[in-house]
């Protein structure tokens, strides 16, 4: 039997979603084809550090503290040499730690660091293929403002927006004097321009809450977007995916939310548990039909609920959520599955781009389930593992015409 | 007996899939793939008799006995390519409704099958029989009687009713080697590499045993947890397409 291919799936991370991220990234884990692929997992903790070993499996293990890093083998990522490879810091039983090559990057990352393009970048420089977006489109789209521009430049319909920079220098600013050029009716939406999954947003209903909803974005953003409120609002989800050879679109979903403001991030990922934690790992995930809607409501491995293929939407409104969210996704020559959200005035029936998540959280697998034609948790995997090796293929091509044309030869 | 079929509007779908639950489960262990498969085939989801909402049999059955039952239900359905998917225990039932109604089933998929000998430890066999030895000793001195009462043996058969130990102890005293080596339908036999109790020895055993079967280990899945296995799942998939759906 031939060699196995060593896949390394990287969860964690410095970021707000590290704890999604260990969800996703276990889940992906186990969605790894085994009779093809040799996973390990490889997570990257709060401070940055990188570990290995089994237990890294174990929803019990997390958080990893002091006690429980004595379970798993802190390493080191090594590139520049000969081939790039981990290695363990603890050393072997004769003084000699052993490298651990391995052939793919499986990114479950969710937010700074992971998901916008850094480590991405990380892993082309290393000369290791990954799976997922390359780190143009990752960064593009975890910036609002990029995204939006480029919506903009290709027709895709996005919401005005005013944006505050928070001055340096000083931790004292007139907020008053920034916050001038808002011209929007209030109530309006205050969000950070760079973090993703709802952290930061806020509604502000009048100038005071503006103010306090800027700084309150200033403590983790540079950046403020302030954008008109939309009433009657509703989010519609879909997933778009290149790596089966054509342009593919997931089920469409409406996240239920619990207020009738944003959704945030607690009604994201906290709703319903009472500690917030998401269920057993492959739990169930359906409960049925709601009543009189034909749209089948599901709740993902995160405890938030949702209506799939809801059938509230018109013919145009599918079609148009298609049609901008491959633009967007193929206008940044997007890889993998990023899920791209759009927000609707259900009333008037009119819809904007809301945001581009590179990785969403558990790979919206229920959304691929769900597709037509359904697409498998397994077969979503192995598609984006297959798309990250066609890449490296591509690039090395690359490599071999760049010695035709040296200057010193 | 306690069935349900799902999705409701069935009779376009060409594949038929029986979900037979392990020992001391339910229908509900397939709730996931049930789902997953539901707009390809038809899926029966169904309580043996004494498990889920099905009543306790007045005495013990056997897993032939319970095939029986599985068989009833499908007779009365409008005839098609029927495939039984076995966790466990259920995989016995499987091998028995093979050999009763060969005609009735098209294909078996194994999910950490059981209805092998385990192959046992040295200190097993001697733990066992000194196990056995002591029972009997009980039995013999009256004055002894008082530690009867004792439940001893897996926790399967510590949780069971009398009637169902009796069926229990039924079904692990059969080795199917023997009718295994008559199967020769379709088979996809999937085992979790962490499963301590349907080991998956098995799969590969059953694999030279049938005729056409096919055996997959799954890397870090245990006896339950292969049954929402995305792997698993997939492997189902892909030989219900290769084998049925041409």
């Amino acid at each position: 039997m031939e060699n196995k291919k060593k896949i390394a799936v990287f969860f964690g991370e410095r970021s707000f979603e590290h704890d999604i991220s260990i969800l996703t990234g276990l889940q992906a884990f186990r969605a790894i084809d085994t009779t093809k692929y040799e996973p390990f997992p490889v997570y990257v903790d709060l401070d940055g550090k990188w570990w290995t070993g089994e237990k890294l499996l174990d929803n019990s293990t997390y958080p990893l503290t002091k006690e429980k890093q004595k379970t798993v083998t802190p390493v080191e990522f090594r590139i520049g040499g000969e081939r790039a490879h981990i290695l363990p810091l603890k050393k072997g039983l004769f003084g000699k730690a052993k490298p651990i090559y391995f052939d793919f990057a499986f990114l479950a990352f969710h937010g700074g660091y992971g998901e916008d393009g850094l480590f991405q970048g990380l892993m082309e420089t290393a000369g290791i293929p990954y799976s997922g977006c390359r780190p143009l489109a990752a960064s593009v789209f975890m910036d609002k403002i990029a995204t939006k521009r480029v919506c903009k430049a290709i027709g895709v319909p996005v919401l005005d927006d005013v944006l505050i920079k928070r001055p340096e220098g000083s931790d004292f600013f007139d907020v008053e004097k920034l916050a001038k050029d808002v011209k929007f009716k209030f109530p309006v939406i205050v969000k950070p321009c760079s973090l993703g999954s709802s952290i930061g947003v806020s509604k502000a209903n009048n100038k005071e809450e503006l103010y306090a909803a800027i700084l309150k974005v200033f403590a983790l953003d540079s950046l403020a977007m302030v954008e008109p409120f939309v009433p009657n609002l509703e989010e519609y989800n879909v997933s778009v995916c290149n790596a089966f050879g054509e342009t593919r679109f997931s089920a469409i979903e409406r996240p239920i939310k619990n207020t009738d403001a944003v959704l945030s991030f607690e009604d994201k990922y906290k709703a319903g548990g009472k500690n917030g934690k998401a269920g057993k790992m492959g739990g169930a995930k359906t409960c049925g039909c709601k009543g009189g809607n034909s749209g089948r409501i599901s709740a993902g491995m995160l405890a938030m609920t949702r209506a799939l293929n809801p059938d509230e939407l018109s013919k145009k409104q599918v079609e148009n959520i298609k049609t901008w969210a491959a633009a967007i996704f193929n206008e940044l020559r997007a890889c993998g599955n990023a899920r791209i959200d759009f927000l609707c005035n259900t009333k008037t029936g009119q819809m904007w781009l809301g945001e581009v998540n590179p990785i969403p959280g558990s790979l919206s697998y229920f959304l691929w389930e769900a597709a037509k034609p359904k697409v498998g948790f397994t077969k979503l995997v192995n598609a984006l593992i297959e798309e990250g090796f066609r890449h490296e293929e591509r690039y090395s091509d690359f490599l071999k015409t760049i010695s035709d044309n040296r200057i010193f030869k | 007996m306690f069935y349900i079929v799902q999705p409701k509007e069935k009779n376009k779908l060409p594949l038929r899939l029986v979900f037979v639950h392990g020992w001391g489960s339910s229908y509900q262990a397939f709730s996931s793939l049930a789902e997953y498969f539901s707009d390809e085939a038809e899926c029966v989801l169904l309580d043996l008799p004494g498990f889920g909402k099905s009543d306790e049999p007045k005495a013990p059955m056997s897993p032939a006995d319970y095939a029986e039952e599985v068989a009833k239900i499908i007779s009365k359905m409008p005839k098609k390519k029927t495939i039984i998917v076995g966790h466990s225990f259920g995989a016995r039932v499987a091998i028995h409704l093979y050999n009763l109604h060969k005609k009735s089933v098209d294909g078996l998929v194994f999910l950490a099958g059981a209805g092998l000998k385990k192959k046992r430890s040295l200190t097993f066999k001697i733990k066992a029989f000194c196990m056995k030895k002591a029972a009997r000793f009980i039995r013999r001195f009256s004055f002894l009687s008082f530690l009867k009462k004792v439940p001893m043996g897996s926790r399967d058969y510590k949780n069971a009713t009398p009637v169902m130990r009796g069926a229990l102890v039924m079904a692990v005293n059969e080795d199917l080697a023997e009718l295994a080596k008559d199967i020769s339908c379709p088979a996809l036999l999937v085992y979790g590499s962490d499963d301590n109790e349907t080991p998956s020895e098995f799969g590969r055993r059953y694999e030279g045993l049938m005729h056409d079967a096919k055996f997959f280990e799954i890397k870090g899945e245990n006896h339950l947890s292969i049954l929402n296995s995305p792997v698993a799942q997939n492997l189902i998939e892909e030989f219900l397409k290769a084998r049925f759906v041409c």
